[in-house]
């Protein structure tokens, strides 16, 4: 085919290559697993090598059929983690061993491999497993705060405040002794000069012990990932600025009215420390392969998805809104992409 | 002073591998000098000596002929040992003139001539510069009686550019050569201004090299050459002709000047042609940076032209690990070298053996978009798109995406994680969609 001559130049590379990055990212993956596990008696990392395995196995399997070994780009291995953080940390090990596989096999390589797929691989296998075990899923998060957060706020139970924390309280929700500890602490140090209180509850957030989605059993964690992923600019920064702060910015104005509080009251870091909100700031928003070709368009993005996300959460009732976001901006990338490609990468004069 | 630059995409580039920028050593005199007589984008120079033939330093042993071409000389004293053939880094075939060195030098320890060209007409001096086959010091290396004429043909005002912007820290020879020869490359300007009838002289310096721009002031006022001194920014590639003209053009905008066609040059390009017109002397020794992760003392050297690069490496005390590639030029530009028994050549800038750490892998993965290569392109192309039309063949589509804008500067390749072969892959496709 190729009968021209070039020379190949440059001969250097000055960035880090996509398997380290993609090692990293699955390093940060792990931080998080480690963190769960401590609290499971280690049923989240049973889970992980679980995802991991059939991961792997999968894409062993796809690069035999195919004839190219792309295992070491750790793409597979990314994603079996990345999906892994997605899942309730009691759900059935079967079940996340299907999920992982149908995000190597259709997600992934239906649509030829990495960079080419539309969907998030790790994102498609939650969507499958959600949709396929409606049922098994939702009884793995049985007793999760979000869970009993919504089942109150279905049940009617509101707070004049329209603090979360409150109805949970209302719930029955239970406060360890380490938090109300810490709490103190900071009551008395930091807010007590400046007439604030902050209330109980949140610190277990930061190391939540409940069934819940593993991402959000491992926030202490993956909020060090978050700086690691960052400072090693693997993510592009200001996507997960953008979505972050467009987001908490919605939850700070209308996330209180769902819940009985009125505007501007909304609970942030509520909104923040579970949900999946910063998994899928800092790892699913900025992920590449479903990402725009420009810095503009992905912030734009980024936008979206922290609307959507808010909108599905506080107002849709669905405590995995973020997750259902990112979805919705994803479906839209390859016509942006190809509205970029019009607009900016072609020719104006053929136009 | 304002600072013009390019305005988007490039990459601030830091090597602390280079050599020291302090100053240049003699390098040793080969024993067997290789010139080959492809040291320039067009035909083989016709080879005018052969096995057995007696040659002087200095003396025309290959003749350049047709668009492109340059004469060669011989670097050192000797016998022509054996007339040699291999293939170049860029796909080509060229002969080379084996000598052996014997004899005395005509130049090397000699008095010094010294001709006076004010009396030359433009025509003289481009005969001398074509004769003595003055080629601008880089790759391509192309002739630098082309580069004037082409300059000329295109406005009736031309203006001489020297750049001494040194974006890319492997251009340190360069930039050594401007400290030692700073009067020579003036004096040179001005004599290639008068061969290109050149109404302005113009420096274009990077921003971190006030002090050699305020010597230049100083210096060109007291040989009395007329020269204007633009500072432009230090992000590679500005040195590329396309961003450097962006900054001229913007410049001439600002000072509402005319400065018509730009016959753009190096220093090395200016002190070869002093040496060509004031000292009657070919391209006899270049400046060559050596170094690289794997050079034990790294050096700038004045290297004979046809020394080996093997010998060149053994007077920077050889390698320190093993270095998983040579090349030629810097490693951005530069052409990977096949043989330690390659020559330096007129174009070799530097000598960079490169650990397998510099070169940052080399396992190629699947595109994941992150579009590191959008956001450095400086010219706004999209490398990944343009890559993707490239693989598939379709090179119509990609010179509808703009792909002819590319210059070929290799920053997109740089950064890519993936390690595809960007910009090489690019400049396929347009070569084949300008069949």
């Amino acid at each position: 085919m190729n009968d021209v001559y070039v020379a190949r130049k440059p001969l250097i590379h000055i960035n880090d290559s996509t398997s380290q990055r993609m090692w990293l990212v699955s390093f940060v993956a792990i931080l998080v697993i480690i963190q769960s596990g401590i609290h499971d008696n280690y049923a989240s990392l049973v889970l992980a090598l679980v995802a991991l395995l059939s991961a792997v196995l999968m894409e062993l399997a796809i690069n035999g059929a195919r004839g190219a070994f792309t295992l070491r780009d750790g793409s597979a291995v990314t994603t079996a983690l990345i999906f892994t953080l997605l899942m309730p940390n009691t759900i059935h090990p079967v079940i996340v061993a299907l999920g992982s596989i149908f995000a190597i096999a259709i997600v992934k390589h239906a649509y030829g491999g990495l960079g080419t797929n539309w969907l998030n691989p790790a994102l498609g296998g939650w969507l499958f497993v959600t949709a396929s075990w409606p049922n098994s899923f939702a009884k793995a998060l049985d007793g999760s705060a979000l869970q009993q957060f919504y089942q109150a706020v279905g049940r009617g139970v509101l707070d004049p405040s329209g603090s979360p924390l409150a109805i949970l309280k209302i719930a029955g929700y239970k406060i360890s002794s380490q938090d109300s500890f810490l709490t103190g602490v900071m009551n008395h140090t930091l807010f007590s000069p400046i007439n604030a209180e902050l209330p109980a509850g949140y610190f277990d957030f930061f190391s939540f012990s409940g069934p819940a989605m593993i991402a959000d059993r491992g926030i202490l964690l993956l909020l060090i990932g978050t700086i690691i992923i960052t400072a090693f600019r693997i993510n592009k920064p200001l996507i997960p600025a953008v979505y972050t702060a467009l987001y908490l910015l919605l939850v700070r104005l209308f996330g209180a009215i769902p819940f009985g509080g009125s505007l501007g009251n909304g609970d942030m870091l509520f909104g923040l420390l579970n949900g999946g909100t910063l998994l899928t700031a800092f790892i699913l928003a900025t992920d590449p392969g479903t990402g725009t070709k420009s810095y503009q368009a992905g912030l734009l993005t980024a936008g979206l998805a922290a609307i959507f996300g808010f909108l599905f959460r506080y107002f849709g009732g669905s405590p995995y809104g973020a997750l259902y976001g990112i979805l919705v901006t994803n479906t839209l990338i390859p016509t942006i992409r190809t509205l970029e490609i019009t607009l900016l990468y072609t020719n104006r004069r053929t136009l | 002073m304002k600072i013009y630059r390019f305005p988007r995409g490039g990459l601030e580039l830091e090597d602390p591998t280079v050599p020291p920028a302090d100053a240049s050593r003699i390098a040793f005199l080969p024993t067997l000098a290789v010139i080959p007589l492809t040291q320039h984008p067009g035909t083989e120079a016709l080879p005018l000596v052969e096995t057995g033939t007696a040659v002087q330093e200095g003396m025309l042993i290959g003749r350049g002929h047709g668009s492109g071409s340059a004469n060669i000389h011989a670097s050192i004293p000797g016998q022509v040992v054996k007339i040699l053939s291999w293939k170049l880094a860029d796909g080509r075939t060229t002969k080379g003139v084996l000598i052996r060195l014997e004899g005395s030098f005509d130049k090397l320890g000699k008095k010094t001539d010294h001709y006076n060209w004010q009396g030359l007409s433009s025509f003289d001096l481009q005969r001398i510069i074509s004769e003595k086959g003055i080629v601008e010091m880089e790759e391509p290396g192309r002739p630098f009686v082309e580069i004037i004429r082409e300059a000329s043909n295109q406005s009736k005002t031309v203006s001489l550019v020297v750049r001494m912007i040194y974006d890319d820290p492997w251009l340190v020879a360069d930039y050594v050569l401007a400290q030692e020869r700073l009067d020579e490359i003036l004096i040179g300007s001005a004599i290639a201004a008068k061969a290109a009838s050149a109404t302005h002289i113009i420096f274009a310096i990077s921003d971190e090299e006030m002090e050699l721009a305020e010597r230049i002031k100083i210096r060109s006022a007291a040989l009395g050459v007329q020269v204007r001194i633009v500072i432009t920014g230090s992000r590679y590639p500005q040195r590329n002709r396309r961003e450097l003209e962006t900054v001229l053009q913007r410049y001439q905008k600002n000072e509402s000047l005319d400065l018509g066609a730009f016959c753009i040059c190096g220093p090395a390009t200016l002190a070869a042609v002093f040496d060509a017109v004031v000292q009657n002397k070919p391209i006899l020794e270049r400046y060559v940076a050596v170094g690289g992760g794997s050079i034990k003392f790294p050096k700038v050297l004045r290297v004979r032209i046809g020394t080996r690069i093997g010998d060149v490496i053994s007077q920077c005390g050889g390698f320190l690990v093993q270095p998983k590639k040579i090349c030629t030029g810097s490693p951005l530009k530069g052409m990977v070298v096949q043989d330690l028994d390659e020559p330096v050549t007129k174009t070799t800038i530097a000598i960079v053996a490169l650990t397998e750490e510099q070169i940052g892998g080399e396992v190629i993965h699947d595109c994941t978009n992150c579009g590191e290569c959008r956001a450095v392109c400086p010219v706004g192309l999209d490398p990944e798109y343009l890559y993707k039309l490239a693989l598939l063949g379709r090179d119509s589509d990609a010179l509808l995406h703009k792909a002819i804008s590319c210059h070929g500067c290799g920053c997109c390749e740089v950064v890519c994680p993936s390690r595809l072969p960007l910009s090489s892959n690019i400049r396929v496709s347009i070569k084949r969609g300008s069949r």
